[in-house]
């Protein structure tokens, strides 16, 4: 950076409406050289639209783009690209069946065709060699086939596609938008990212969104603010904190009060409504612990710890690691038809992957929520009621406080977090006396976030037992009454975790890595 | 409770139904005012009885396309269920008749067994029982056409209930009211549909999900066996492949219906559009005199065009 540092990018006035509403408008945004900017704001408040917009994905309504002082209309990503700009997208754009270097290279092989059409691969192999080295990703083979690598590898494989094509259109100083990228990796993945993209900024900006604010006090130089589809704040330096912004993001400040610590219970001598003892497996060494009615067990640790895999074994959701016991209300969970019999003894499951373990998009959300409890809502004759089953749902939607158009509407339509309040809610509907659950607010919005907490701390003080496994650590000590850290599949720290008392993110963070 | 449908319903979802309803309408009033014959009691009735076999193979079909597989066995399976009522009619009389649907059940269930145990996908599955079936087909017939020479039989498809309703409608009627409450209030209809979504959702809940799985096929194994033995009443007589139609005019007719080949979306209650589509049109072209050939290829092009409007393509992350 020398002299009077001028913007590589600007976005003035930039407008977007979908079917006449209007989802972001009067966007004014600059990316300078070298720089990481961050855009914060509460799902639906118009990021992923904005970054859709830089890169070529969305026409602007209205409004202008320049890039390097040039006046810049984009009108696919394709474009974009060749105008250097590059994004890493949350669902992964490489095909996992070809090779690295060809996903690299992907519909440019013309490039390295000889005049009669064959491809020259030797040349590609060692272009995506040059850049991985530069990139500091030697332990990348472009020979290998892309699916093989983990998720955050494919992550940097996507980012070094981005410098390599920035080569390859003459383009000095790319910019790179990053759309949530630590949404589906571990805490060592994202310090792994991190590092390399400070390495990287010399040479690129980068734009980034992720939902969890700390990332971006972290990371970024200067943040954009989204509220509504509008900017409602910029912060640069010392000005970025996660209160400064999440005040500005919700209008309200953040506190003890989010995880609703004062309603955490105070458990002495509680009666015990699990125990796992030697819980053994694949990455599973030798877990043993008890939840109490009432309580809140927090699991924590990085992805690929076992935590995953003790949630499995609980709920009987195969593979599972099979050695050990588990017992609920004092007796053993069998091995064979561990779900049914898990589900028979009052247990309930929130899995990870909403979309395909949670709910049925195409179904309604009272069918949705009645699912797990048939025989609740149906008449003696066998066939389920339809006024019993709307009943039972209108219950939980004004419970849950799910936002929809009533019981009726497809589970589709919802968003992300009244979805996993459906979710929840088909288990509520079973009266559960034990609560799983893997990374409930998992891409779940701020608000809808905090309600789920709400209910979490209902079900406690009516005695469910609850564990909570999760990779977001403010949620693990704000929720948990004791906190477990597992790290290469053994218990590695055990902590209580009393509201006046809760252990910091570094002392929990010391025994996971 | 005046919902119309608690599972799978979409606003937009409406607007389309409305289209291919009002296009529908047009092309019968079209058929009527070209051949006038149309419209008279003797052609409607040949509707209603073509629709009613097709209805029944259908709502089998619906539900294994529903869990995101698919039955390519129900023209076989229909084929040797109506020859072995023409072949046990003489001895057994009507007992012919469950004897007959109850060796559909049974090809269902191998079929659903096999897809499940073996791990076998259910397309190539169902490919192997529709040859294997049809080769059973000429097994007991040797490979000739039987007449079916019971009266009771006969009459079971061609009789009319007070002489104004044919008995195959009937049944066809009842059995698509009893599916329709099969799929929207039970847990086999739900599940069904859970699990053309993703097998997960159903697991994660202690559903069996392979049980679910093989009650569908052999419940569209019986439906087939049922529409075959119904043809075999309705024509007299059985020929070696006079079930094979049903084979792709059941997967035609559960998509014009709006069910997404890939499972998870859709209901049994539209399949029924689906059968009238196919069966007006194919009668609508025969009143008016096409040639056989041209009318194929008229069916094979309003079919693509009937699919393009009536399924949700936008909505559809990949198509395959």
């Amino acid at each position: 950076m020398s002299g009077v540092p001028t913007p590589i990018y600007t976005m003035r006035n930039g407008s977007k409406r979908f079917n006449g509403i209007s989802v972001v408008e009067g966007i004014d945004l600059d990316v300078f050289p070298n720089e990481i900017v961050g855009i914060a704001g509460e799902n639906g408040a118009g990021k992923s639209t904005t970054l859709k917009m830089i890169a070529g994905i969305h026409t602007p309504d209205a409004g202008s783009m320049r890039l390097c002082g040039k006046s810049f209309r984009p009108t696919s990503y394709t474009k974009a690209v060749e105008a250097g700009i590059s994004m890493v997208f949350q669902e992964q754009a490489l095909i996992p069946s070809l090779t690295v270097y060809e996903n690299i290279f992907l519909s440019l092989e013309a490039n390295f065709a000889n005049p009669i059409g064959i491809v020259d691969r030797r040349a590609m192999m060692a272009v995506s060699e040059r850049h991985f080295k530069d990139l500091g990703l030697d332990f990348i083979d472009p020979c290998r086939r892309t699916g093989d690598y983990a998720f955050h590898d494919r992550q940097m494989i996507e980012i070094a596609k981005a410098f390599v094509l920035a080569e390859y259109f003459h383009i000095d100083h790319p910019i790179i938008l990053l759309d949530e990228p630590t949404a589906a990796i571990g805490e060592r993945e994202i310090r792994i990212l991190f590092d390399s993209i400070r390495r990287y900024r010399r040479r690129a900006s980068f734009v980034l969104i992720t939902h969890r604010l700390a990332e971006y006090v972290e990371l970024c130089d200067r943040i954009y603010v989204f509220k509504d589809g509008r900017n409602v704040g910029e912060f640069a330096g010392e000005q970025i904190s996660e209160q400064s912004l999440h005040r500005v993001m919700v209008g309200r400040t953040r506190d003890d009060e989010y995880f609703m610590e004062k309603r955490q219970l105070k458990l002495v001598g509680a009666p015990i409504a699990i125990s796992v003892k030697g819980l053994s497996g694949h990455n599973v060494q030798n877990v043993s612990f008890e939840v109490r009615k009432g309580e809140i067990l927090g699991i924590g640790g990085l992805v690929g710890c076992g935590k995953e895999a003790v949630a499995k074994a609980i709920v009987g959701f195969e593979p599972f690691p099979s050695n050990g016991t588990i017992e609920v209300g004092g007796e053993a969970l069998p091995l064979r038809g561990r779900g049914k019999a898990a589900i028979v003894r009052g247990m309930g499951f929130v899995p990870k992957e909403r979309k395909t373990e949670g709910i049925v998009p195409y179904m309604s959300v009272q069918a949705n929520m009645s699912l797990a409890s048939l025989p609740l809502v149906s008449r003696l004759s066998g066939f389920i009621s339809g006024s019993r089953e709307r009943i039972l749902a209108e219950k939980y939607i004004n419970r849950l406080r799910v936002r929809c158009k009533g019981p009726t509407q497809l589970c589709q339509f919802l968003s992300g977090g009244n979805q996993q309040k459906v979710v929840i809610a088909k288990w509520l509907a079973r009266k559960v006396q034990v609560l799983v659950l893997d990374n409930p607010t998992r891409g779940v919005d701020v608000g809808a976030k905090q309600e789920i907490y709400g209910v979490l701390r209902d079900l406690a003080e009516e005695g469910v037992a609850i564990l909570l496994v999760t990779d977001d650590l403010p949620e693990l000590i704000g929720m948990s009454n004791r906190i477990l850290v597992m790290r290469e599949g053994e218990i590695q720290f055990v902590c209580n975790a009393p509201a006046e008392n809760k252990p910091t993110e570094q002392e929990l963070v010391q025994h996971m890595v | 409770m005046l919902e119309v449908s608690l599972v799978g319903r979409r606003d937009s979802e409406l607007w389309r139904r409305a289209i291919t309803i009002f296009v529908f309408t047009i092309a019968i009033i079209s058929f009527g005012v070209a051949a006038p014959s149309f419209f008279t009691i003797a052609n409607i009735r040949a509707i209603e009885l073509s629709s009613s076999v097709l209805l029944i193979a259908s709502i089998g079909a619906t539900f294994v396309i529903l869990m995101g597989s698919i039955d390519l066995s129900i023209g076989a399976v229909a084929s040797f269920c109506g020859m072995l009522v023409a072949r046990l009619a003489p001895d057994l009389g009507l007992w012919s008749v469950p004897i007959a649907c109850l060796v559909g059940l049974v090809f269902g269930a191998i079929n659903g067994l096999v897809y499940v145990y073996l791990r076998i996908p259910s397309i190539l599955v169902t490919l192997g029982a529709a040859t294997t079936i049809s080769g059973a087909v000429l097994f007991i017939s040797d490979g000739r056409s039987l007449s079916v020479s019971n009266a009771a039989v006969i009459d079971m498809a061609q009789g009319a209930l007070a002489n104004m309703v044919p008995n195959a409608v009937l049944v066809s009627t009842v059995i698509y009211g009893v599916a329709i409450l099969v799929g929207d209030r039970t847990r086999f209809g739900r599940m069904t549909l859970a699990i053309g979504s993703d097998e997960q959702v159903a697991a994660l809940i202690g559903v069996k999900v392979n049980t679910i799985k093989i009650q569908a096929f052999a419940l569209s194994g019986l439906l087939a066996g049922i529409a075959g033995v119904l043809l075999a009443a309705r024509l007299g007589s059985a020929t070696v492949t006079m079930g094979s139609y049903m084979t792709l005019d059941t997967i035609t007719a559960v998509v014009v219906g709006g069910t997404a080949i890939t499972g998870g979306f859709g209901n049994v209650r539209l399949t029924i559009i689906g059968v009238l589509f196919i069966t007006i049109l194919s009668d609508g072209m025969n009143i008016l005199a096409l040639p056989p050939y041209l009318q194929t290829i008229v069916q094979g092009t309003v079919i693509l065009l009937a699919v393009l409007l009536n399924t949700n393509r936008a909505s559809a992350e990949d198509v395959k």
